[in-house]
């Protein structure tokens, strides 16, 4: 009664293949491909505080994007102005290499204020530039309003 | 010298391919072909693997709109899924529904920075949150649940003037939405400039 007969083992691998080909083209259609980000700022209305013993005022850094180009302001420091480049483009590498030679710490409040008619492009690549530059307290504000508190 | 039946083998179930006939000479005999699935299977498996890892992102968050092209920035932190604002060169767009137009959105319209259409959405908005997450009792919680509460995503079209977008932020702010999240498109950091 001894069988001579090997029984055939077959692997059925249609099934197999199915899923995979099902699970690639899932994987493939629920792929996310563009990696998004987010740069915060903080517009929070500040109340004015009771007046508490004279203390040093902290030092306002602001930095104003218009037409021409960057004007970084820092406290009692002269206006730094960095131009645009040959072709219209902005400097960011100029802005974020002179916001490092000024050695801020990184809670310093960055006052960003770009002027009406500037794309909003133009507003993110100088808050990348802050934030390439290790300053991450971030602030928008209008460019008048800015300009008036600096007297300028 | 005699063809022999290949012997069992993974792929072998696909018989009826495998078996054509041959030749001009209207021979009966029938050449054994098979199709090895193998490296098929090893494909399938490196390409599961590799999109399951590459991919497995915490889902799409942002739902992108199609007119709108993003910034492109190198920082940038996790986004993370709060109310989201889209402003298209075509029209302010608030969690899906349309809002106002983009064209009317300037200081000489609101000269009080205060897009009314604007602030009524989001005022409600921010109302059912407070009503649907109340504040918790612990600090802690409670404090966490503050910064929430605050925070909310701006998607803009990279060529739309700033003046809408102060507007925009400034009406936000007011109605209590004042941790403004720029949406951004991440550049790869080997792109970066040397600093």
């Amino acid at each position: 009664m001894s069988a001579k007969k090997n029984p055939v083992v077959d692997l059925n691998l249609v099934p197999m293949i199915d899923l995979f080909i099902v699970c690639v083209t899932f994987l493939l259609m629920t792929a996310v491909w563009t990696q998004t980000g987010r740069i915060q700022v903080d517009q929070s209305v500040q109340k004015p505080q009771p007046k508490q013993e004279q203390t040093e005022p902290p030092k306002r850094l602001t930095i104003m994007v218009d037409a021409k180009g960057y004007m970084v302001k820092y406290a009692e420091n002269q206006p730094y102005s960095i131009a645009k480049a040959g072709d219209g483009s902005y400097m960011p590498d100029k802005l974020g290499e002179h916001l490092k030679e000024l050695e801020l710490s990184k809670d310093q409040k960055v006052i960003v204020a770009p002027d009406d008619r500037i794309p909003y492009k133009d507003m993110i690549t100088a808050m990348d530039a802050c934030m390439m530059a290790g300053l991450e307290n971030l602030v928008v504000a209008d460019i008048e309003a800015a300009k008036n508190e600096m007297g300028m | 010298m005699s063809i022999k039946k290949p012997s069992s083998r993974v792929g072998y179930s696909v018989r009826k391919m495998r078996s054509i006939r041959v030749g001009s000479n209207k021979s009966k005999r029938n050449q054994l072909f098979s199709l090895n699935l193998v490296p098929m299977i090893d494909m399938f498996v490196i390409l599961v693997v590799f999109l399951l890892i590459t991919f497995s992102a915490t889902g799409e968050i942002l739902l992108q709109q199609a007119d709108i092209e993003l910034p492109k920035a190198y920082s940038g932190r996790e986004l993370e899924r709060y109310p989201m604002i889209a402003i298209s060169a075509k029209d302010v767009v608030f969690e899906g529904a349309e809002v106002i137009r983009t064209a009317s959105v300037t200081e000489q319209n609101f000269p009080d920075l205060k897009v009314p259409e604007l602030s009524k959405v989001l005022k409600t908005a921010h109302d059912a949150y407070q009503s649907n997450h109340p504040m918790p009792n612990d600090p802690e919680k409670a404090k966490k649940w503050l910064e929430e509460s605050k925070q909310i995503i701006i998607q803009a079209d990279e060529n739309i003037d700033f003046e809408v977008i102060r507007l925009v932020i400034t009406t936000a702010a007011i109605e209590g939405y004042s941790a403004i999240n720029f949406a951004t498109l991440k550049k790869a950091r080997d792109s970066a400039p040397a600093s």
